[in-house]
């Protein structure tokens, strides 16, 4: 069952665009950050801003850049080019409410962290207090992601019903598990946000409940990775094998990960707040040991895509154990998606294993909070999902445009830059980390400045290679960041086709207990109630005081205003 | 499903219920644990050291912007500390290097932990939750005397935290005055009534003569006054640890605040 | 035995919705011997712990001016006597203050306050020596601010021989736990509690098997159903 090219509606084409280029041109300044983060924590700047932007400032915009705006936009944008490829078109009406939704909320906060208002980080954790501007954009971008999904929705039932006993095409069981999740992690947000943080934030209510704010995040910020990881699991799955030259090894196992995600990624959140106070001691460790389940999925994943690549190699003639890994495309610069989904891969199995690590709640004190855990999470944020989604972008950008890829064959480099510089970045910060370096901290004023007398001499040399290595990861940007505009300034010569590379599946099974999403959504809030009933009913138990707003910049809390 | 597949499902399967018993053994075999709820009372809003007996601590510290109350702890080696740990502001983070102590400090809520210091040396406690613009600068220090130093084993309480009886007479600072000194936060660490908090206290301070760490004096006039807003590591006074941070202020505040504090009687 | 015990523990820790704060770790003191401390009990009569051997003995450290837990502790204590077994005959009950501040005068009020029989004991300690019990119970505690203290909240049960085998974690007890706890003092009924681990392991294994049963010929129905 193969789609035929599809002619993207002029409206929408300028739609996905702009939801896919908006964010590279923010990740000039979200990458250009990250580097000048290594260089702060090496030392080599000794200040607390440069050229206009505060270290904590620029991190804020790093993280929320990075983070929420690029990997949201794109997720939406992915995933309206998908549902009309092979569903069909959705509500152009929920498409432009969604699109101006998430625009507005994007600036809005944008303005507040250039202004310097929202210095609180992408977790803004209260008492820490942010311009409400901050978090109302984070609403409207969140709510613009919904209006998408939700618009899809009668889309893909439309297709069940007149393709009765067809399978779901995988990349839609991809995309609709990743919003499935999306929305089971952005519920929580938007309680901390609405219920708690604005009230507090406008000074309508004079304290707020620190820990049920944390546990409301988390409840969001683990199912947020996988927000994070499923649509790169998508492209691993539905087009990987055909851009290797081969077919899927099981289509089956693509869509029982994809349901097991569902209601696996959000009950486990506590395995982020081990070393809070007041938060039950067993049931932390009862979300550690469901951390262990949801990784699961990601060795399935890692099997089959494997099985996939080797039986694509056969068919080039590799042969042998370990000898096929040499037949596949890795330099093909006319097949460059295949690099970057393949760096992905690698970086994956390294951040996989800190996953597990980290969420082993007696391994967990050891590098809580450290640089072991920016480690992790730029080999999985910064290391599948950066590049899937740098990669599908320019694909997008390509095929919508019909513009021709500028410089291939440096495009083809760009991938494996960025995953030698990701790597050294990942080891060095985990080695700083082992011996106590702190995450978030701007190292350079005191702990790797010989003058201060809080110096640390031991964490100097890993934060220097971090150093080196946030460069060659900003020079691969800077090279991506080159093609794209290059591309961009050429004349459109190709049709204006959407057409992805999905791969055929080689053992073809029915999807069996993995047809409906019905019962996996059931699944999904049964776990969550068994996961997160008792530790929302009983924190409490352990926390004394609400407390009062604190701008980043003050020891004395915000001034309330006085009454007569 | 092939061979091959089944295989792998088995490994990943088998795999993480080989990790999942390891975190049984640890959590209960081995007692590897982070706390629960303490209590839902106000437990301390200041940093305390008792000791109940040889070698036994129980030391209850504050997180704040941006030190850790106490600041500096001396022990003797061998000795057992039950720490209780909290806020009274934001969340910050406790880590005693070279230890395996790693907790979060919540606002509205006590954390807990015990270790043994076994080996004397300097353990440096770290805040590693960003906690606003003083965060690089939130480090305290354990300090595990080794048994032959004069430390006899019986550390008198900290002076941190305890109160010294209010001075009597009517506040010499105006209500302009004492809002620029909130609001640039200095009243979070220096006292005006002569309370010794983590810094000096101010009551007074103007013409004094005091001792720095490295045994010199020096008498506080306006230009010290100057240096220590501005450059405030320069010169620490003797007993107070090094975590004052300068914070962003205009000129004509910083020659506001020199005259506020000429005048705290 | 000891990872039969480990999950035993896993089991009853989980169970325990009774929560302490500062949960003891059962694993490093189940089966010590207790300390000898030198006790005054509340009429000035002095007393060595060791002399209490020969009966099974629960341990209730408090601390005289507790206002929140100790005194429903105390309360429930009272109530969930078992009628078969006799205080002071079958076994032996010592509720001590854990505060170097409580007195011999202190704790009679306390007696006085909840109405005690005689034969329970109440007692205060040698300071060091009471340390050294608490360290052997894993019993941990804060010093408040306002005065008093946080502690943990639990009961301990030791056999004739002084030796631990029991917690009743948390201020009240369900019906049956004194009972049992006694029990175990007496070394009997281990069987009991080694059952109650096996039915636990049983029913989980049995709700997963069925969970996945019933998946299982919904699929195949499915197959089927899409084959016709």
């Amino acid at each position: 069952m193969q789609n035929k090219p599809v002619e993207v509606p002029s409206y929408l084409r300028l739609i996905i665009l702009v939801e896919i280029l908006l964010p590279v041109l923010l990740l000039v300044l979200g990458v250009y950050h990250g580097m000048l983060q290594t260089l702060y924590r090496a030392g080599i700047i000794k200040s607390s801003s440069f050229l206009g932007l505060d270290y904590y400032q620029g991190l804020t915009l790093h993280g929320v850049v990075n983070a929420i705006v690029f990997t949201t936009l794109f997720a939406v944008a992915f995933g309206r080019a998908l549902v009309l490829y092979s569903l069909g078109e959705p509500s152009k009406s929920a498409a432009w409410i969604s699109f101006i939704l998430m625009m507005v909320g994007t600036v809005v906060a944008a303005i507040a962290m250039l202004a310097g208002k929202a210095t609180v980080l992408y977790t803004f954790y209260p008492p820490l207090q942010a311009h409400p501007a901050f978090y109302i954009g984070a609403t409207l971008l969140v709510v613009g992601s919904w209006v998408a999904f939700f618009s899809w929705v009668p889309v893909y039932l439309k297709w069940r019903r007149e393709h009765p006993g067809v399978k779901t095409p995988l990349a839609i069981v991809g995309v609709f598990s990743t919003f499935i999740v999306w929305f089971t992690a952005t519920v929580p947000l938007a309680v901390e946000i609405l219920f708690l943080i604005l009230p507090w934030s406008f000074g309508w209510v004079d304290g707020i409940n620190v820990t049920l704010s944390r546990i409301l995040f988390w409840f969001f910020g683990h199912p947020l990775v996988y927000f994070w990881l499923l649509p790169a699991y998508t492209m691993y799955y539905a087009m990987l094998p055909k851009l290797a030259g081969g077919k899927l090894y099981s289509d089956r196992a693509g869509r029982f990960i994809f349901m097991v995600f569902i209601f696996l990624s959000a009950p486990l959140g506590l395995h982020h707040q081990y070393s809070d106070p007041s938060i039950s001691a067993v049931w932390k460790w009862i979300h550690g040991i469901f951390t262990l389940g949801v990784a699961v999925p990601s060795f399935i994943t890692a099997f089959t895509i494997a099985a996939s690549l080797e039986y694509a190699a056969h068919l080039k003639g590799g042969k042998g154990l370990f000898a096929w890994w040499f037949k596949l495309p890795y330099f093909d610069s006319k097949n460059y998606l295949f690099g970057y989904f393949f760096c992905g891969l690698l970086l994956f199995l390294v951040g996989g294993v800190t996953g597990i690590i980290n969420s082993s709640l007696s391994m967990n004190g050891v590098v809580h909070n450290t640089s072991w855990v920016p480690g992790h999470f730029h080999t999985t944020l910064g290391g599948p999902t950066y590049l899937a989604f740098t990669g599908m972008t320019l694909f997008l950008v390509t095929s919508l445009t019909g513009k021709k890829l500028a410089f291939p064959r440096l495009n083809v480099l760009v991938p494996y830059f960025w995953l030698f510089g990701t790597s050294v970045f990942c080891w060095a910060m985990s080695t700083g980390g082992l011996s106590g370096q702190p995450r978030r901290t701007n190292m350079g004023l005191t702990y790797t400045n010989p003058e201060s007398p809080l110096y640390q001499a031991d964490w100097v040399w890993t934060a220097h290679m971090s150093a080196v290595a946030g460069v060659i990861m900003f020079i691969s940007f800077a090279m991506y960041f080159l093609v794209v505009i290059a591309t961009l300034m050429k004349r459109s010569t190709e049709p204006k086709m959407l057409e992805f590379p999905i791969a055929e599946p080689l053992h073809d099974e029915p999807a069996g207990a993995f047809t409906n999403f019905t019962p996996w959504l059931v699944t999904s809030v049964v776990f969550l109630v068994i996961a997160y009933a008792p530790p929302l009913m009983t924190f409490s138990d352990g926390t004394f005081e609400n407390s009062k707003r604190f701008s980043p910049d003050s020891p004395v809390p915000a001034p309330v205003e006085k009454k007569p | 499903m092939d061979r091959s597949e089944k295989m792998a499902i088995w490994f990943a399967v088998l795999l993480m219920l080989s990790f999942a018993g390891a975190l049984v053994y640890a959590f209960f075999g081995l007692n590897i644990r982070f706390p629960g709820c303490v209590t839902d009372r106000t437990p301390f809003t200041k940093g305390k050291v008792i000791q109940r007996g040889v070698g036994e601590y129980e030391v209850q510290y504050v997180a704040k912007m941006w030190a850790f109350e106490p600041a500096e702890l001396e022990i003797p080696v061998g000795s057992k500390v039950d720490i209780y740990l909290s806020s009274i502001d934001v969340n910050h983070g406790f880590q005693i290097k070279f230890t395996n102590v790693n907790l979060m400090a919540v606002p509205g809520a006590v954390n807990y932990a015990q270790i043994t210091f076994d080996k004397p040396g300097d353990y440096p406690l770290v805040c590693h939750e960003y906690c606003g613009a003083g965060h690089q600068n939130m480090m305290g220090m354990i300090r595990v005397k080794p048994r032959e130093s004069s430390l006899s084993g019986a550390v008198p309480e900290s002076d941190v935290g305890i109160e010294q009886p209010k001075a009597e007479g009517l506040p010499t600072v105006n209500e302009a005055g004492m809002a620029l000194l909130n609001a640039k936060g200095c009243t979070a660490c220096h006292s005006l009534d002569g309370t010794r908090m983590v810094g000096p206290s101010l009551k007074g301070v103007f013409g004094r003569e005091e001792e720095l760490e490295d045994g010199s004096k020096v008498v506080v006039d306006e230009a010290y006054i100057l240096e220590s807003i501005k450059n405030p590591m320069a010169k620490i006074v003797k007993g107070y640890p090094k975590v004052m941070v300068p914070m962003p202020m205009t000129e004509q505040e910083i020659k506001q605040l020199v005259e506020i504090v000429k005048g705290i009687r | 035995m000891g990872w039969f015990a480990c999950l035993g523990l896993a089991v009853q820790t989980a169970g325990a919705w009774a929560n302490t704060p500062f949960p003891p770790n059962q694993e490093k003191t189940l089966g010590n011997s207790l300390p000898d401390v030198h006790f005054t009990d509340d009429s000035g009569k002095p007393f060595l712990l060791s002399e209490l051997r020969g009966k099974p003995l629960f341990l209730n450290p408090i601390f005289a001016s507790c206002k929140h837990t100790c005194s429903p502790i105390i309360q429930n204590l009272k109530k969930a006597l078992p009628d078969g077994a006799k205080l002071g005959v079958d076994y032996n009950l010592l509720t001590f203050s854990f505060d170097p501040k409580d007195d011999v005068a202190r704790m009679r009020t306390l007696r006085e306050q909840h109405g005690l029989a005689a034969e329970w004991k109440l007692a205060v300690g040698n300071k060091d020596d009471v340390r050294r019990l608490l360290e052997s119970l894993d019993f941990r505690y804060m010093t408040l601010e306002e005065d008093g203290f946080a502690h943990s909240n639990f009961v301990v049960a030791a056999d004739h021989d002084q030796k631990i085998r029991f917690y009743l974690l948390g201020v009240s007890q369900e019906p049956g736990m004194f009972a049992r706890a006694l029990e175990a003092a007496q070394g009997k009924g281990q069987w009991k509690e080694q059952l109650r681990i096996i039915l636990f392991f049983v029913s989980l294994a049995g709700l997963l098997a069925c969970s996945w049963f019933i998946m299982h010929v919904r699929s195949r129905a499915h197959a089927k159903r899409l084959a016709a």
